[in-house]
Parts: C-alpha cells; structure tokens; sequence
C-alpha cells in the first residue's frame, strides 16, 4: 500500500512538472491573451509577448517616426510600458491593437521629448506593403522598377504625420479599420475619412512631385 | 532569446517593475464615470436655473424694458447658467470620450447626448422646483450672484426708468417702504397699482416695481410684482392649462393695463 501511494505521489509530481515544461515551451502556440494572463503569473512568459511582436512593431515605429537605431529604445519603453499595464489590457480588444496603441503613444511621447519630427526617410518597405500601395495607386505595372520603392518612401515622407501614419496602418502593416480605430482612438467614420484625405494627399504629391514612375 | 527580449526582461527584473495593479485600472474607470455623472448632474442644475429664470422673465413686459424683444433678450439671458451648462456639457463629453469605449463615437454626437441628458435632468430638476431653489438660495447667500449674474437685478433696478428692485421694510395703507439694490430707501405709493393674483404686500419680501419717480425717493408704482416668482404662485393649481385660467386672464389684463398706462406716460414726455 505505502509503495502504491509513494508511486502515485511520484507520478503526479512528474505529471505536475511534464505539464508545467509544455506549458512554458508551449508558450509559441498560446494566444495573446492566454500570454498576458500567463505572463501576470509569472513574467518569463512576457519573452514569448516580444519575439511575436518585436519585429512588427519595430518597423511600425520606423515607419511612422523615421527614427534609426532609436526605435530599439522606443521599442524597449514600448515592452516595459506593455508589462506595466498588463492588467488594463481589456480583453474586448484585440491584444495587438492595444500593443501598436502603445507603441503609436510611445512614438508620439518620443517627438515631444526631442520637440521636432526626425528629418530623413528611414522607411522599410517590404514587397507586401509595396504591392498595396502600387496597387492602390495604380502603379502596379512599375513595381518591379528600383526607383518605385524610394519615390514612396519621399512621398510619404512629404506628407502630414497623421495621414502617413494612416497609411502606414492600412497599407503597410495591413491593419482593418475597426484595427486602425482601437490603435489610433478614433471613430471608425474618421478612421475611414481620415483613410481617404490621405490618398488624396498622396495622389496629389505624387503629382505635384512629377515623380517618374 | 533576442537581444531586446533579453534587454526588456533584464530591465524588469533589474527594476523591479511590476505590471499596475488592476485596481488602478478600475479605480481610474470608475473615477472617470462618477465624475462624468456629477458633471451632468451639475449641468442639469445649470438648465433647471436657466429654465426657471427665462420662466419668470417678465416677457409680457419686454416693450417697458428695451427697444425689441431681441434686445430684452439679449439683456435677460441668464448667461452665467448658460456659460456653466455649456462648459459642463463640454467636460462631461471630454470625460465620456476618454473612456475605455469613448473613442468609438464622434466627438458631435458624445456632446450632443451630453447636452440632452443634462436638459432632460434639468427639466425634472426644475420640476421638483431645484431650479427655484438654487437661485433663491444664492441670490440670499451671495451678493455678487445677486448683483452681476442675476438678470433680473439688472434690468429692473434701473431708477432712472422708473424701475426699481428692493425689499419691502414697512407697508402702509397706499404705502410702502423698501430698500432698493442699492441702499436706497424709497417711498413707493401703489394706490394705481397692479398686482399678480392672490398677491399682498408683506415687509422682507422682495419686490420689483415699475412706475413714474414723482419725487426725491418717492414713486408711484403701476406694476408690482415679487422679485421671484414660483412657477405656481400664480394661485392657479392647473398648471398645464394656464390660458383656460381665470387668473392668467387677469393677469393679461393687467398687462395691457400697465403697458398702456407707460404709453401714456412716455408720449406725455
């Protein structure tokens, strides 16, 4: 009996600590939300939080800020805000709509503590993003020509802060509108007329610019 | 590990930062919805003042006062009780629009269910007569409200135009006596005098007069009425059907009454 009961008891502990391993391997395949409930237990978990999001949100903040080797630091303000808040995360929101919210506040705290907008287009343009804004302006039948990339980057690089970084949520990191109105704190209706104004300002430079494409 | 997760989860523990208790959440949820809710209520004690204030504006007596009816107006807006409601209204839409769902909903339509909700609660404030009694209990405790915000103070407190606000201090047969927003006494006869219905003259209540000044601090009044009116004083109880009331009839009448006797008096003039 005593050597049945030892077993069990070592049969649990093992099942206790096998399940503990998987869970925190299996940190790749938990949702988002499943990770801040899990990371608030214990902050390790937090790592999984920043490898799935530490490549999306840097060229996010790079393409809305022109910043160089800075935006590792904004990103790093962005990860500790991020942990900091975890409990004001509300579950209603896509978890990757209230991250980019930081990052998009963290970027904007950044311009009024240098007071001026970083000069100098350090914009990555992917093939993806690429495609949607040639086929958006119907440049699709140039986008295999070199100069198409940096005429973008100059172009959005002219435009207003806020149009850009509209454009960069709907074209570049391919974000829906209700998305883009939970990141940016406006109504769907602004969102969607504020999308508008700003193609209409990128045709218009893209015009006045005489850019050859 | 990357180097930023490396460096972030380094930061955290070197730090000590630990993620803000959820109670600081809510409580700052929570903070922003009672304060949006007391700023309506304010509003709503705001509109209950106005609606009170434009009820009892004297606006049968608007050609006695001023040139037109947008002059009388613009002269007896309440806009202390204005200024207060819209700004109200406005912190109440800035609050609901910094709420956790605040941002989904225009800017326009957040004032302008503000602004309906704050009249709605205004007109069941003044309803259950807070209106009346906000004014009243300011216009006795405060001396600058009484004399730059309420409106009444400034149109009829104008001697030179036969009109005066004051306090009645004595009453005689024909006669009264009352100090006037200025520290003045006069002598008011109201022998030709009209009076709301069900009204008598009684010392400390608080009066405006219209008539002709005939004498150093003396004037004969043709209209005297209570400086606040409550919206059932008239001394009719149906208040939903004021033409059908025989008060309010002689209430008219004696309106034409004193209009036609300050006629007289300007073209004699």
């Amino acid at each position: 009996m005593g050597c049945f009961i030892f077993w069990k008891k070592i049969i649990e502990l093992s099942y206790y600590w096998l399940y503990t391993i998987y869970m925190f391997e299996d940190g790749e395949h938990k949702t988002d939300e499943e990770l801040v409930t899990l990371t608030l237990e214990n902050q390790n978990y937090f790592v999984y939080i920043i490898q799935r999001y530490e490549g999306k949100l840097l060229s996010y903040i790079r393409r809305i800020s022109n910043l160089g080797e800075e935006a590792e630091d904004v990103l790093q303000e962005v990860f500790i805000k991020v942990y900091q808040n975890l409990n004001g995360f509300d579950p209603k929101l896509k978890f990757s709509s209230w991250i980019y919210r930081i990052a998009h506040n963290q970027v904007i705290s950044n311009y009024r503590k240098i007071k001026a907008r970083p000069q100098g287009s350090v914009l990555d343009l992917e093939e993806g993003g690429l495609e949607n804004i040639a086929d958006e302006f119907d440049l699709i039948g140039q986008i295999e020509q070199a100069s198409l990339r940096e005429n973008i980057f100059k172009i959005l690089d002219k435009m207003d802060q806020k149009y850009k970084e509209i454009l960069v949520l709907k074209f570049l990191e391919e974000k829906d509108y209700k998305e883009i109105s939970d990141i940016l704190k406006k109504p769907m209706g602004t969102v969607a007329s504020m999308i508008s104004r700003a193609k209409k300002q990128f045709q218009e430079e893209l015009e006045k610019a005489n850019i050859k494409l | 590990m990357t180097n930023i997760s490396e460096e972030v989860l380094n930061r955290i523990k070197e730090n000590h930062i630990k993620p803000r208790g959820r109670w600081e959440f809510l409580l700052k949820k929570y903070f922003v919805w009672a304060l949006s809710i007391l700023f309506v209520v304010v509003g709503g004690l705001a509109t209950s003042v106005v609606i009170h204030l434009l009820n009892t504006n004297d606006w049968d007596l608007y050609r006695n006062v001023s040139d037109s009816f947008w002059t009388f107006l613009l002269l007896t807006l309440p806009y202390f009780w204005i200024l207060l409601f819209i700004i109200f209204a406005f912190v109440v839409s800035y609050n609901i629009r910094h709420t956790n769902k605040g941002y989904n909903y225009p800017l326009s339509v957040i004032i302008i269910i503000s602004i309906t909700a704050s009249i709605a609660l205004g007109g069941a404030f003044y309803n259950f007569g807070f209106g009346h009694k906000l004014d009243r209990t300011l216009t006795a405790a405060t001396g600058p409200y009484n004399r730059v915000f309420c409106h009444n103070t400034v149109v009829w407190q104008r001697p030179a135009a036969g009109m005066i606000v004051g306090e009645i201090v004595g009453v005689e047969k024909q006669v009264c006596y009352l100090i006037d927003m200025d520290g003045n006494q006069w002598e008011v006869s109201f022998d030709r005098a009209n009076f709301p219905p069900s009204y008598s003259l009684m010392p400390g209540d608080r009066v405006k007069v219209m008539g002709e000044i005939v004498g150093p601090g003396r004037i004969r009044a043709f209209e005297i009425r209570p400086f606040e009116i409550k919206p059932t004083e008239c001394g009719c109880k149906q208040k939903d059907v004021k033409d059908s009331c025989g008060c309010e009839r002689e209430r008219k009448i004696n309106q034409r009454r004193i209009i036609d006797q300050m006629d007289i008096l300007s073209f004699n003039y």
